[in-house]
């Protein structure tokens, strides 16, 4: 159609890209479509799920998580540490020299924000308490009651600019519960008699399924590790409102350039 | 039933990136953000994962939004006509 020859028009560069992007995908499409098939794989999850009455946790996706997978939740939660430090480096690294940030956002918070927080603070914090104890009863557990927990203390944080986390605070609470998790890890690996890493220790008879009190080891483990989850949400929170509000505590420069 | 109320949320999902998307006021993008994840809440509970539910309830419509929204609070709530 145009006079532009057909190797100016098509770059070798992007077409070799193309075909090998293609390639790939082929590839992996073999490998992935061949994938369960063998039985191998599928059998892994009936396999936990028959043997789930060993752990005396109601919830078989619990005791997945913190007994058969313990290991993997550890590292989970050391990646969600690892973010909140890389977040805190990135926010709070600058302070401001005379180091006020208290009253430092412009406007105070809507009338219907302090009220609503006021009317959900607490129910917020019951609900996330209710969902880390009873982990192993019902859907739920470390992970999300301590987000629920941290978005309390963030809601809170928006309506009362006076109300801060301290961070010195919020980081001991953090090692401490993580320090606790790798504890019953240990305590696990000298006391049951196989040696594993998280292993229950404590006595958790079948006949207990189903109340508060049962399941041994593996209650206290999702309690430490919604502390620490809690304090990490809450601390990646708490370095982003700082932030914001040293920022609007700056005079605009940018405005005046404009 | 279980496939109608799926292909409702499907319906709901699409809709709420379809305003993520399109609007031009940040505010309510990121509220079509959540409806994205409001809608993933109730698919994974239609399909028996109450604890995938529970988490997306508590990180994708909550936890998520928070972030998101602070960004709106830094940069401004209107997108930048020059950047379409």
């Amino acid at each position: 159609m145009t006079g532009v020859p057909l190797r100016k028009r098509v770059s070798v560069k992007t077409l070799l890209l193309v075909l090998l992007c293609g390639w790939l995908f082929a590839a992996l499409l073999g490998v992935l479509l061949q994938f369960g098939l063998d039985g191998q794989s599928a059998s892994v999850g009936d396999a936990l799920l028959e043997r789930n009455a060993e752990t005396a946790s109601a919830n078989a996706v619990t005791s997945v998580v913190v007994s058969y997978r313990g290991f993997d939740t550890l590292g989970e939660v050391t990646v969600l540490f690892l973010a909140a430090t890389g977040i805190g480096l990135l926010f709070g690294g600058r302070r401001p020299a005379d180091g006020g940030i208290l009253g430092a956002s412009g406007t105070p918070p809507n009338e219907m924000v302090v009220t609503g927080v006021r009317l959900l603070f607490p129910i917020l914090i019951l609900l996330g308490v209710y969902v880390v104890l009873h982990g192993h009863l019902s859907p739920g557990g470390g992970f999300q009651g301590g987000v629920i927990i941290a978005t309390a203390f963030f809601l809170r944080m928006l309506a009362d600019p006076a109300f801060r986390l301290e961070h010195g605070r919020i980081g001991l609470l953090e090692s401490l519960s993580g320090s606790g998790f790798v504890l019953m890890g240990l305590l696990g690996l000298t006391l049951v008699g196989t040696a594993t890493f998280l292993g229950n220790f404590l006595p958790h008879p079948v006949a207990e399924m189903g109340r508060l009190l049962s399941a041994g080891v593996i209650p206290i483990i999702y309690s430490l590790v919604g502390v620490k989850v809690g304090a990490e949400v809450a601390a990646i929170f708490g370095d982003m409102l700082e932030r914001d509000a040293r920022q609007s505590a700056d005079p605009p420069v940018e405005a005046s350039d404009a | 039933m279980t496939a109608l109320l799926a292909l409702l949320l499907f319906a709901w999902m699409i809709a709420g990136a379809w305003i993520a998307i399109s609007q031009d006021d940040l505010l309510q993008s990121v509220v079509g953000l959540s409806l994205v994840s409001l809608g993933a809440v109730g698919q994974f509970f239609l399909f028996q994962a109450p604890d995938v539910a529970l988490t997306e309830a508590a990180i994708g419509v909550a936890a998520s939004s928070f972030v998101l929204l602070m960004g709106v609070r830094q940069f401004g709530r209107y997108e930048d006509k020059e950047l379409k």
